[in-house]
């Protein structure tokens, strides 16, 4: 059984934020209004923090792209009511949206204010339906929701793999920030086949993990040279 | 009781009668609505499944992606005109399907089965992956006559016995996306 | 029982309302979006090219059942090897906006009416040919005037030769980096961007250089950027940004060093000082392959002041530190550092050129890699060869149209004014205003939208207003378009036939093919195929010219040259063009295919063709001056001067002084021609308008449709927290001592107008400095971008850079306080 986890090299990365952009296109994000984001309530699923530290002139900037962190010890899952999200076998900490009651105790408890809350109902000029993917349902109003890994890629992954009779391969199931990511910052596999990349990285003495401390044990790792207070 | 008869009651007693008739009288106007809405799928054919088995034909002529995509797929007009440009019997639905063919426009086959929007489900993956008959949610849909005006039964309850008896996962968001 | 109607009616109304009420929430609970019709989801992915921008990126669409659903990197393409920026990514933000525009339309009521009516393509097309040929019968075809955006592939092409068969020498491009292309003519004589080798470089000196944004090609660099910092185990790359703003090249350099605006050239040149008294510089590559860095002497016994003289003289340390607000050690460590770490590239782009000095700040820092001999090596300044693509057949046209072809331009600029200009763009809504050289009478607009980018707007919408007719190929309605007559919706890039070739600055040649990802999305047509098919109705001589059907004809003869070509390859595995790169290093090249017809097929098939091989040393390619060397002391200068001093007609010594003294430079004799500073004019008095203005273009907001995608306006500002919005970027002590919090309302005021706008405190802003992105501010153009933000243009005025006529940006001071 795989356990999926993802490692992000913030000294490859630009914080051309392509990774964004391509997950608002691959998951059906709504967009926003002014008004909305006004409200801090922006959907997206990943997202370029910055972290700037030092003064004028002496500056350091680390941009970090955070998708769901997949912890192995999930904060959220525990105060879910309805048990709406959940975490696999595979280790993906799953949403289920026709589960959940929008009581949105687990964005609350997500460390890492990583799950979204629909404030406002979803809707696309009748142009822009077109674009929607139709791998991905979308949500309504009043639920919550969050990085999925994209799972529905896996779904159909696995149903290829199978259709031509092999086992599941690292390159056959990549998210969608992954796949665009420019500088190839961003990796993805299996974190316990010890020969997979992400599990060789995830060991290298540039890793991290953010908020360590908390016991959580995310499984996206970070790469950075140098000191790092996360 | 005199504290209850100085409570002001907005309602007089015919006031709730009135009411009451209200509601049984909607009852009655919903459940023909209902009635009509959910009367079924007419379909614009009355297509006759089971002559077109008898005649040797196979799902997959009519329904050619079950195999490779996850839906199955309807007949074109043009399957149709592989055996119907000219007339094969005499019946009404023919009949119908001629002027189909005369005037080329594509026939509004109606949708029978639906999952919800949320559910990602292959026919791909059931019938070439899980070996499922096509009868095992369609039931003998070969042998009918006339088009169903309503899907088989197919319940989450369903699906997840059958995952359970053929050791396929009964993960969430193995069918959920 | 005393049921009433009216009670009835009442009861009835409110359990209709709870059921519709009922109904709609359960309909909706789960899903917003109900499938309409029934469609069997059938998958396939179509192979195009990326025309967001210059880099020519190869892409694949995800078309579920007609629909673009995605758009990927194509991992066959050199350029990206599958990758794509957002900008690729957020394309089908264009494709499906509800903002295009859906069919031809004619304006109604007259130049100020903004009604439009819907009409036929047939009524366009003959409204567009009877214009034509009205002008064309007249004998005034010059009068046709074309402003051109975009500079590239098929339309360029067809658009060019339109206007030459035409009669009209009025086909403008607007060129962002005029200045930059003007300091590789003058010293290595090639009018074009140059490559940068990033990937075997070990040292990047970048003067403002925005080069993981809104570069030419941003997925190449990120590449080659992330490759440098982490791809090469124990061989990681230094990089130093030198710019007046924390930039993100400056936030991922290793270092930043913040300078006054406009002295970017003198801080090159200071590195040079460092370069020669420390005896730093490459002698070899000096003695050999460049011209006037020791003091020499002409033909006619006229001794010349060197480079290395000019250097060492003039930019002592202590005055360079003072002018650009760098520390001596800093720009000790940067020399040392460029010249230690070899190979190592000076590198920049528009932002260092903004400048009324913008041209001698180019040349100073692409000095610096001939002093450290970083030009045609790896790792250094390379020159791309280009894809062989056929050429078109020769024109013959009849006296009157060849006539009018050599009328003046209505760009021409006054005796002697922009001497290095090879078009001045700005000067065309002055001329036009002016009548001068002769009227306009029709004009074409084509992804050109000069209402909103250009400093000179305002002059613009006079001169729009004055031509009596004018079409726009444009898919959205735009600024300029509003003032059009006539409307030609195009297709966007995903729905057309197409190829792009590689930016300049990427060092091998590579052509990608581009196919219709979505057809029959609304009633435009690609402005190619109009184009083409005006031609055919201009009558049989005309239409002689232009023997293709359509656009894709058009391109399948372009490449039909590429068989023949003996060198590249199809693109393919990275294996086979490893091989052929190793082959044809020596000289080696091997046929795939031995009919053109298989050899097309296949390409159509694999979607495009490259080079992976460059010759290094071909000389008279990389330095094509009178001396076929890297010249300090420009000869082509010197050549350009004197023509232009010969048409002035006085005496020669005379005639140069006056050119001189249009100009409004301090130097006038041999520096003149080479690399120095010259002080930046800012307008605005320093003591009323304090602070410099720097306008900046984040990645999210390079090209004209950006501001109308909500994803980009939701990311845009992201490093301050900024969204649905313009800001100004102000450095903490600056704003606290102007009493400014962060998020306040202030003005920015300059001598032109001023702006309201949001305040950001932000650290990485210098304290004179105030930085407002560009992008934002538009009159028109779809729903989300109209009226949202600010336009800083609008601060500025309409000044041009004295030697090549360009938009100076970044050459306004002004001053702030709150609103």
């Amino acid at each position: 059984m795989p356990r999926w986890g993802m490692v992000i090299d913030l000294d490859r990365c630009t914080a051309c934020q392509a990774c964004v952009v391509a997950c608002k296109a691959e998951n059906n994000i709504p967009f926003s209004s002014p008004k909305e984001a006004g409200r801090r309530r922006i959907i997206s699923w990943m997202r370029v923090l910055p972290m700037m530290e030092g003064e004028y002139p002496n500056l350091r900037e680390r941009f970090i792209p955070r998708p769901c962190m997949h912890c192995d010890n999930p904060p959220c899952v525990k105060v879910c009511p309805v048990g709406a999200t959940y975490k696999n076998k595979e280790g993906l900490i799953a949403q289920v949206y026709t589960q959940c009651i929008g009581c949105r105790y687990c964005t609350n408890n997500c460390p890492y204010t990583l799950k979204y809350f629909n404030w406002f109902r979803p809707e696309w000029p009748e142009e822009m339906e077109n674009y929607l993917n139709p791998d991905v349902s979308i949500r309504s109003k009043g639920v919550v929701e969050k990085c999925t890994f994209c799972h529905h890629r896996l779904q159909k992954a696995r149903e290829k793999a199978r259709a031509e009779n092999r086992e599941l391969k690292e390159e056959d199931y990549i998210p969608a920030c992954v796949q665009t990511c420019p500088t190839d910052a961003i990796y993805f596999g299996d974190l316990d086949d010890s020969k997979s990349k992400v599990a060789q990285l995830a060991r290298s003495p540039r890793a991290f993990r953010l908020l360590e401390e908390l016991g959580t044990e995310p499984k996206v790792y970070y790469l950075s040279e140098g000191e790092w207070h996360g | 009781m005199k504290i209850l008869r100085n409570i002001n009651v907005p309602f007089s007693r015919n006031q709730i009668l009135a009411i009451l008739g209200g509601i049984l009288v909607v009852v009655v106007i919903l459940i023909f609505i209902f009635g009509a809405v959910w009367g079924g799928v007419k379909q614009p054919i009355s297509f006759n499944h089971k002559i077109h088995a008898e005649n040797d034909l196979d799902c997959l002529d009519c329904h050619p992606y079950f195999n490779e995509h996850a839906s199955s797929g309807r007949p074109s007009l043009e399957t149709c005109m592989s055996c119907h440009e000219e007339p094969q019997g005499e019946s009404l639905a023919e009949k119908k399907l001629l002027e189909y063919i005369k005037s080329g426009n594509e026939i509004d086959w109606q949708r029978l089965y639906r999952v919800p929007e949320d559910v990602y489900f292959s026919h791909r993956r059931h019938v070439v992956l899980g070996q499922i008959d096509c009868m095992t949610c369609h039931g003998n849909i070969g042998e009918s006559p006339k088009p169903p005006s309503e899907p088989l039964k197919i319940t989450m309850k369903k699906c997840m016995k059958c995952h359970e008896e053929k050791e396929a996962s009964n993960d969430c968001i193995a069918c959920h996306r | 029982m005393g049921l009433k109607r009216r009670d009835f009616l009442k009861i009835i109304g409110g359990s209709a309302l709870s059921f519709s009420l009922y109904d709609c929430s359960t309909k909706n609970y789960l899903s917003p979006i109900r499938e309409k019709e029934w469609s069997p989801k059938v998958e396939e992915w179509i192979q195009s090219v990326c025309f967001a921008c210059p880099g020519g990126c190869g892409i694949l669409g995800r078309v579920v059942d007609g629909k673009l659903v995605k758009i990927e990197g194509n991992p066959a393409h050199p350029i990206n090897r599958g990758k794509l920026c957002p900008v690729g990514q957020a394309s089908l933000q264009v494709l499906y906006s509800p903002d295009r525009i859906k069919g031809p339309m004619k304006k109604i009521g007259g130049k100020d009416s903004s009604k439009w009516q819907s009409i036929s393509w047939e009524e366009a097309m003959e409204t567009l040919v009877s214009k034509l040929k009205e002008l064309r019968n007249a004998g005034d075809s010059h009068k046709l005037v074309l402003l051109n955006g975009g500079n590239r592939g098929i339309l360029s092409e067809i658009f060019d030769r339109f206007m030459k068969v035409f009669g009209s020498p009025n086909h403008f491009r607007y060129d962002f980096y005029n200045s930059l292309t003007q300091a590789y003519y003058l010293t290595q004589g090639i009018d074009e961007l140059l490559a940068y080798d990033f990937e075997n470089s070990n040292y990047i000196l970048s003067f403002g250089s925005s080069f993981l944004t809104s570069w030419p090609s941003p997925v190449q660099s990120m590449r080659a950027y992330a490759f440098l910092r982490q791809g090469r185990p124990g061989k990681k790359a230094k990089i130093a940004q030198i710019e007046p703003r924390f930039s993100i090249a400056a936030c991922r350099a290793d270092k930043w060093i913040p300078i006054e605006p406009g002295t970017e050239g003198l801080l090159a040149l200071g590195i040079a000082y460092v370069l020669i008294k420390e005896r730093l510089y490459d002698r070899n590559f000096i003695e050999k392959f460049t011209f006037g860095f020791e003091d020499w002497e002409d033909e006619d016994g006229n001794s010349h002041y060197g480079y290395k003289n000019l250097v060492s003289e003039r930019y002592r340390l202590d005055f360079v530190s003072e002018t650009t607000g760098v520390s001596v050690d800093d720009i000790v460590t940067l020399a040392k550092d460029f010249a230690m770490n070899k190979p190592a590239i000076a590198i920049l782009d528009h932002n260092a050129t903004n400048y009324s000095n913008g041209l001698y700040n180019a040349l100073a820092i692409h000095s610096l890699n001939a002093l450290i001999g970083s030009i045609d090596v790896p790792g250094g300044v390379l020159v791309q060869r280009k894809v062989p693509l056929q050429e078109l057949p020769k024109i013959s046209v009849d006296e009157a149209t060849k006539m009018n072809l050599s009328q003046p331009a209505i760009d021409s600029p006054e005796e002697g004014q922009f001497p290095l200009a090879t078009s001045t763009p700005s000067l065309i809504p002055e001329n036009i205003l002016k009548g001068k050289p002769y009227p306009v009478n029709l004009a074409f607009i084509c992804k050109a939208n000069p209402l909103f980018s250009s400093p000179n707007s305002e002059k613009y919408r006079k001169a729009f207003e004055k031509i009596p007719f004018i079409v726009s190929f444009s898919s959205f309605m735009d600024e300029s378009t509003l003032y059009a007559d006539l409307v030609l919706p195009d297709k966007t890039y995903l729905e057309k036939w197409q190829y792009a070739e590689s930016s300049p600055v990427s060092k091998t040649p590579a052509i990608g093919i581009g196919k219709p990802i979505v057809e029959n999305l609304f009633n435009a047509k690609p402005t190619e195929d109009v184009i083409l098919e005006a031609a055919q109705r201009m009558g049989s001589s005309f239409a002689s010219h232009f023997p293709w059907k359509n656009s894709k004809d058009f391109l399948l003869y372009k490449i039909d040259t590429l068989f023949r070509a003996r060198k590249g390859i199809i693109f393919s595995d990275p294996f086979e063009e490893t091989q052929l790169k190793l082959l044809e290093e020596r000289g080696w090249w091997v046929p795939q295919f031995t009919s053109a017809s298989e050899f097309k097929a296949e390409l159509m098939q694999k979607g495009g063709w490259w080079d992976p091989a460059y010759s290094f040393g071909q000389r008279s390619f990389v330095f094509r001056t009178p001396s076929r060397k890297f010249e300090f002391y420009s000869q082509l200068f010197v050549k350009r001067i004197e023509k232009i001093a010969e048409q002035i007609g006085e005496n020669r010594e005379d005639k140069k002084d006056v050119i001189f003294n249009q100009l409004n430079f301090e130097s006038r004799g041999d520096d003149f021609f080479m690399a120095h500073y010259e002080k930046p004019q800012f307008e605005g008095d320093k003591k009323e308008f304090p602070l410099y203005l720097y306008i900046y273009q984040p990645f999210s907001l390079t090209n004209e449709y950006e501001a109308n995608q909500p994803w980009f306006q939701e990311i845009m500002g992201f490093h301050l927290n900024m969204n649905w919005d313009s800001w100004a970027e102000i450095n903490p002590h600056t704003a606290s001592e102007l009493g400014i919090a962060d998020n306040d309302l202030i003005w920015i005021e300059s001598v032109h107008g001023k702006v309201r706008v949001k305040a950001k405190i932000y650290s990485g802003a210098m304290p004179d400095v105030v930085s407002v992105p560009f992008g934002l501010g538009h009159r028109a153009l779809g729903q989300w971008a109209k009226n949202r933000g600010i336009n800083p243009i609008d601060l500025i005025g309409a000044n041009f850079d004295q030697l090549t006529g360009l938009a100076m940006k970044l050459s306004t001071r002004v001053k702030i306080y709150r609103a």
